[in-house]
């Protein structure tokens, strides 16, 4: 299964391999297929809630026809969930607010 | 942020600030003080140094502006300047390589990652909160910082002193490695990818 995907993937990425980072993804907008590369970079900007309208219109018109770019967008929101929601162990130690508070406030008065 | 103009600030409006707008943090802050640390004792002191600084030197906090994002910046530094120091921690990883990777076959390389949604979901918390642990204090602190708490880009890059579209490059490292670690656990537990 692995192999087949990244046989796949090869050859998409082989569609379009020098864009740079930087460059402006709405540039491409206009274009009937729009280019993987550039998309595999706004990913990062669609889960955080970074990218801007056109980015985002740009980014869900590509996986919407494209299964393992859906995948990966898929994977990558799970595991931020995941990371949220289990991440979040610590309890703060009963005493911590008031040593801080003593040391800030004695004597200020 | 540190540029910011000195801000005046009565008694009581000094107590109040950090009563209303530090205090309430201190849930993140001691969990972002033990990722970094691995060690009760150590994160306790880190957040208190952070309070206690952020009170010395409340003048600087601009009113109004985000006091979450301000007692990050402290500790991240007094972490970095107090406890690096002393700990084992493995040196900075060099950016400079990460960027030049990361504009070349790095992107390319993040659709190889063979883990499915399912995997991730069947996953108890250890098994991601380790995955994390693992990582280089560099690529924990973005993810902590985005994933956990939430913190925007620019937010970020002000925390870290960095420029934004270094949060992003190692944002996306840090993630790639992160997958890494998940999809070797997955395998380690016997999980199938078709």
């Amino acid at each position: 299964m692995q192999k087949k995907w990244d046989t796949k993937i090869v050859s998409y990425m082989g569609l379009s391999s020098t864009n740079s980072f930087d460059e402006n993804p709405s540039k491409n907008s206009s274009e009937v297929q729009p280019d993987h590369n550039e998309c595999l970079k706004i990913l990062n900007l669609v889960l955080d809630e970074e990218a801007s309208p056109e980015e985002q219109e740009y980014f869900k018109k590509h996986i919407e026809n494209c299964m393992p770019y859906y995948e990966i967008y898929s994977v990558d929101k799970a595991i931020k969930e995941m990371i949220r929601e289990k991440c979040y162990d610590r309890e703060v130690p009963k005493d911590l607010i008031d040593q801080i508070k003593s040391k800030i406030f004695q004597g200020a008065e | 942020m540190s540029e910011t103009k000195r801000q005046s600030y009565s008694q009581v409006e000094k107590e109040r600030t950090f009563e209303k707008e530090f205090l309430p943090h201190i849930d993140s802050m001691y969990n972002f003080a033990y990722r970094l640390t691995f060690d009760e004792d150590d994160a306790k002191d880190l957040v208190q140094d952070t309070y206690l600084k952020a009170y010395r030197f409340i003048e600087s906090f601009e009113k109004g502006t985000n006091a979450k994002a301000w007692l990050f910046r402290i500790l991240k530094n007094s972490f970095i300047n107090d406890f690096r120091k002393r700990s084992k921690e493995p040196s900075k990883v060099d950016y400079q390589e990460v960027e030049s990777f990361y504009n070349s076959e790095d992107v390319d390389r993040t659709i190889t990652t063979d883990l499915r949604v399912e995997t991730v979901q069947d996953m108890i918390g250890d098994e991601i909160s380790n995955a994390l642990n693992s990582l280089d204090v560099d690529f924990r602190t973005v993810i902590i910082l985005c994933d956990l708490e939430g913190f925007k880009y620019d937010e970020m890059a002000k925390i870290l002193d960095i420029p934004i579209g270094t949060v992003r490059s190692r944002l996306h490292r840090a993630r790639n490695l992160l997958k890494e670690r998940l999809r070797d656990y997955a395998k380690k537990m016997g999980y199938k990818n078709s």
